[in-house]
């Protein structure tokens, strides 16, 4: 059973005038335990609308989103939330750090909205998850006081303080310029690999792309896949 | 057990990182907190000293008076009014009045007569209000002594009459017990054994005796010196009364033929039970701490208001990593209780600090010379913690509301 299964997947979007935006119009996708998978597309193109789907952030307007063989739909809101929690880990493009907040109290995040256990251990978990990611002499920075490369390093271990079984990644080099984004995506597919994780990074960067064993492409709302490359 | 925990410490985390903006919005609840506070304090300290002028006014709970007055005499002059009643009289009253204190077994009760006599002053011969009480008196209405005693059983058995003087009559023979061992009032000599100060009240020269030493006193059995036959007061517990009434009323009815008996409960709470010589004051104090505090939670509100709409991300972000909607609500109400409990907690202890400066303590203890205060207490400091908590959530559940309600694909979009 795949980890992730979707079929027929279309998302529209309400506009205050004129028709309905068709952003997927029929998206069928299987995201196995530790797949790893890029998918590009053109700016617009509805990457992220697909990628919050995947997540569980957002609803399709029609079709199935199964996890784990279980329709997402059918599920209440606290469910949804608690799953998402317990299963999925975002790296944005715009690193999403909490302002205000330390390193450490980002990387914390999550461990608030689970088990006891892992809530009680957070400050012990975070510094391990930043001395993975290579920021164990950052722990107590502002998140704010960080460089974009030092960010996206806290957000990657934000993600995987919880063992999630799913990496969703949106551009998470687009903000960073092509070396730190190489560092990035390599300690992401590696970390990814460590946790025995599923990574589904969305890209316009074919480069980026080009890491994962399966590529696919949305081309006018749907998924097809795409010769790789050779890197 | 571990979401409350971590809310409250996500509440504290976020009260640290916006300390200057939340301090701001926190000045005013700490005011109308203290405000608040210092308005119930000082009704439950007003309670508790008017409930003692009150008590020593007309008697604690339960005080049954027992009045008499000489039947008309067949034939004599409808309008002559009763007159003083004799020497005589007033013993005999006094007699069936003990025996009936004594057959019921009445824990504390007194006999009240009230007499005017002259007494020698260092500056010459001047009236003087005697009141002929026993020594349960002074408990019954909260008569305490300032210097040497009051009266007490063995002074029945003096030779010299013992009294207790005011400071208003003090200062008239001598102004200290060791220049005034005794006075000379009502022709006889009596030995002063204990002062009385009550501040204001005590100005004017008022003086305690035995009921039977003031009625042998020689000068005192005059037309004009005796105001009213003598009455008995009984200090009874509250379950007793009625009967208490009913038994020394028949019981000093059938001991005295010729005089009629009336007893009543005098004590001011028997006016009515709700009836509350406070609650106007309180409710004015409590009222204006509302206004302070409504204004307070309204500032609140809109520094809170302002500042949710400059964090819809982070809330989107929080989202994304498992937090439900109830617990961003939870969070940010939490954030306000946090930060009025806080706050609230600050104005209870700058009440409580102010409360011990001596300043403060003269001018509540004004007009009650030597009173001391009691702790300061602990009914204010409760509501007013109380009262910070429900402001916090109620003017938490504003913005917590917004919170709750902005979606996290559009918070988290770009
Ligand atoms: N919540 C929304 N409401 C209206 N339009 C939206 C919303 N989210 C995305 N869109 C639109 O859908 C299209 C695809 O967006 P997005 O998935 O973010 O593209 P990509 O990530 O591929 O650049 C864009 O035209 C965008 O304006
Ligand atoms: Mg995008």
């Amino acid at each position: 059973m795949p980890l992730l299964h979707l079929r027929g997947v279309t998302r529209q979007f309400a506009t205050i005038d004129g028709p309905a935006l068709q952003i997927l119009k029929g998206v069928d996708l299987d995201v196995a335990a530790h797949d790893r998978v890029s998918i590009v597309g053109r700016s617009g193109s509805g990457k992220s609308t697909l990628l919050n789907i995947l997540g569980l952030i957002d609803q399709p307007t029609t079709g199935i989103v199964e996890l784990d063989g279980e329709p997402v739909a059918l599920m209440g809101g606290r469910m949804r939330d608690r799953l998402r929690g317990a299963t999925v880990g975002f790296v944005f493009q715009q690193f999403n750090l909490i302002e205000g907040l330390t390193a450490a109290e980002n990387v914390a995040v999550p461990l608030h909205y689970g088990a006891g256990r892992r809530y009680w251990q957070r400050h012990r978990l975070a510094s391990e998850m930043l001395d993975r990611v290579g920021l164990s002499h950052r722990i107590h920075t502002k998140a704010t006081h960080l460089s974009g490369g030092e960010q996206q390093r806290v957000a990657i271990a934000r993600a995987l303080v919880r063992s999630p079984r799913l990496i969703l990644a949106d551009e998470p080099t687009g903000a960073l310029d092509i070396e730190t984004g190489g560092r990035i995506m390599d300690l992401l597919d590696e970390v990814a690999v460590d946790a025995g994780a599923a990574l589904v990074t969305i890209t316009h960067d074919v480069a980026v792309a080009a890491r994962a064993r399966r590529m696919l492409r949305i081309v006018d709302g749907r998924l097809e896949a795409t010769e790789q490359v050779a890197a | 057990m571990t979401d409350v925990v971590a809310a409250i410490q996500d509440a504290w985390t976020e009260l640290r990182i916006h300390r200057g903006r939340v301090l701001m919005s926190l000045i005013g609840v700490t005011v109308a907190i203290a405000a608040l506070t210092a308005s119930v304090a000082i009704g439950e300290l007003a309670r508790s000293t008017l409930l003692v002028s009150f008590e020593s006014q007309s008697g604690r709970a339960a005080t049954l008076s027992v009045n008499m007055w000489q039947d008309q005499q067949p034939g004599g002059d409808p309008f002559a009014g009763p007159g003083a009643p004799s020497s005589a009289d007033s013993l005999a009253i006094i007699d069936a009045m003990d025996a009936a204190v004594e057959r019921y077994e009445i824990e504390y009760s007194s006999v009240v007569t009230d007499a005017q006599v002259m007494f020698q002053g260092v500056s010459g011969t001047q009236g003087v209000g005697v009141q002929g009480v026993e020594p349960d008196y002074a408990l019954m209405r909260h008569l305490s002594v300032a210097e040497g005693r009051f009266l007490i059983e063995s002074d029945r058995a003096r030779l010299a009459p013992a009294v207790v003087v005011n400071r208003g009559m003090l200062a008239a023979i001598g102004g200290s017990l060791e220049a005034a061992r005794t006075v000379e009032i009502g022709g006889a000599t009596a030995v002063v054994v204990g002062v009385v100060d009550r501040g204001m009240q005590d100005e004017w020269p008022q003086a305690w005796m035995l009921p039977r030493d003031l009625l042998r006193m020689p000068d005192a059995s005059g037309p004009m010196s005796y105001v009213n036959p003598p009455r008995l007061e009984a200090w009874v517990p509250i379950e007793l009364a009625d009967d208490g009434k009913r038994m020394l009323n028949q019981d000093l009815t059938g001991a005295l033929p010729g005089w009629s008996v009336d007893t009543q409960r005098s004590d001011w709470q028997a006016w009515g039970d709700d009836y509350d010589p406070l609650l106007p004051l309180q409710l004015t104090l409590v009222g204006t701490a509302a206004v302070i505090l409504l204004l307070g939670a309204l500032g609140l509100i809109t520094v809170a208001v302002v500042s949710i709409r400059q964090r819809v991300r982070e809330f989107g972000i929080r989202r994304a990593f498992g937090a439900s909607r109830g617990r961003i609500f939870v969070a940010v109400m939490l954030e306000s209780v946090v930060g009025t409990v806080v706050a609230g907690g600050i104005g209870i202890a700058i009440c409580i600090f102010a409360y011990r400066l001596p300043v403060v303590q003269e001018l509540l203890t004004q007009g009650l010379a030597g009173a001391a205060l009691p702790g300061f207490p602990m009914a204010a400091a409760i509501t007013g913690l109380l009262v910070s908590a429900a402001v916090g959530a109620l003017a938490g559940s504003i913005p917590a509301t917004i919170a709750v309600r902005s979606k996290v694909i559009e918070a988290i979009r770009f």
